[in-house]
């Protein structure tokens, strides 16, 4: 599993197909990206919670 | 000059249905059901009905069914069972079992009732959808997970994957099969060839392990849900999603595995969230982003927990679920177009 960050958008990758899994644009809550920083941390607390299904901490918003 | 529509008009006209609580009680104690499914089927005898099983959950041969979602009678099914969703193919309404089971059963006319083996092996069968061609069946069998037929009577068993908790086709090309009874996955499987043949269905990884408790389609987007969860994931093409989050979270009647059906009507997703008594409300999204609020459930009279099932007619709706006091009036919403 792994993501990249292109376009301010999160993308996130599993070995079981070529195209993304994930397209993620913004905050689940429609909030926008402050910046790819704030992206990468979503991404990997999303990582995380895909490597470990226990891991439901991965926000939904910035708050 | 173009004709303008005054912006609080627009807001009223995204709010389509209007909502109220429908009433058993003329039906007595008979009308004190829990309701695991419901069915639309424009049949000679009845067109809305609501399954399940008793106020206590025990098993039962009694539905309800009505021609106008307004006046309502209570039938009686083959056997008594955990009765729960429904599909139909224009002319044959069938129904399955929840409870482990091999039996459903089909009404030509929505009064007189044939039973019909679907599984060779007993399992829960959570879902079943018509696509045009065929009956497809879901069910928590390790070995015989989903069972197809074309006419309701006929079936042939196949195991395409891990026990299933739904279905979901986008009316042209694509099925989705949820997976995730009794412990979350990210595992689903997919297939966009003929569902009846093993070798067509593939793995989809969704974004999220979860239950999969339904994938829905309408206005060219899939919407995913998955048990106890504010999150929910939409796609325009079925294999790259996008997690949104809802208002608020999904209820889990997670005894049953049936929890919580939203419903796809007219370009617009259904759902019906909060899960306590008090606290359900229904939302409505034409992209799942956006969602308004149809109708807070107290607000209209009902103690409903969670709908299960919906019967959706050409302009009026009726969901089917728990009613927290088991009085037999308050098991059912119906929305109108």
């Amino acid at each position: 599993m792994r993501y990249e960050i292109k376009d301010n958008a999160v993308y996130g990758y599993a070995p079981t197909q070529v195209e993304p899994i994930l397209y993620q644009p913004n905050h689940p809550d429609g909030s926008a990206w402050a910046n790819d920083d704030d992206a990468k941390a979503w991404a990997d607390a999303w990582l995380a919670h895909m490597a470990d299904p226990e891991n439901n901490a991965f926000p939904s918003s910035r708050s | 000059m173009a004709n303008l529509i005054p912006l609080g008009i627009l807001a009223a006209i995204k709010k389509l249905l209007s909502w109220s609580a429908v009433s058993f009680s003329g039906l007595g104690t008979t009308g004190d059901r829990t309701f695991r499914g419901a069915g639309y089927a424009d049949l000679a005898n009845a067109k809305y009905f609501g399954f399940g099983a008793n106020s206590g959950g025990v098993a039962s041969n009694v539905y309800l069914y009505s021609t106008d979602a307004a006046s309502w009678s209570s039938g009686t099914l083959p056997a008594s069972k955990t009765w729960g969703k429904s599909a139909t193919n224009g002319t044959r309404l069938v129904v399955v079992s929840q409870s482990s089971d091999t039996v459903g059963a089909y009404t030509d006319n929505g009064t007189t009732w044939t039973s019909t083996t679907i599984l060779g092996t007993a399992a829960n069968m959570y879902d079943i959808l018509w696509d045009g061609t065929r009956f497809l069946v879901v069910a928590n069998n390790a070995s015989a997970n989903l069972a197809h037929s074309t006419d309701g009577v006929t079936w042939t068993r196949i195991d395409i994957g891990d026990p299933g908790l739904c279905i979901g086709y986008d009316g042209s090309s694509r099925y989705i099969y949820g997976q995730g009874v009794g412990a979350a996955t990210a595992t689903c499987r997919t297939t966009t060839s003929n569902p009846t043949v093993v070798g067509n269905w593939s793995n989809l990884t969704m974004p999220a392990t979860g239950r999969w408790l339904q994938f829905m389609y309408t206005n060219n987007r899939w919407l995913a849900i998955s048990a106890t969860s504010t999150t929910a994931y939409y796609s325009d093409n079925g294999t790259t999603w996008t997690a949104t989050t809802l208002p608020t979270s999904i209820t889990d009647d997670s005894a049953n595995e049936t929890s919580a059906r939203g419903l796809a009507y007219n370009g617009r997703f259904y759902v019906a969230l909060g899960g306590a008594t008090g606290n359900v409300t229904i939302y409505s999204s034409s992209d799942t982003i956006t969602w308004d609020t149809e109708a807070a459930l107290t607000g209209v009279g009902t103690d409903l927990t969670v709908i299960n099932g919906w019967a959706a007619g050409p302009s009026t709706v009726v969901g089917f679920g728990l009613d927290d006091t088991a009085d037999g009036s308050n098991g059912a919403i119906v929305g109108i177009r």
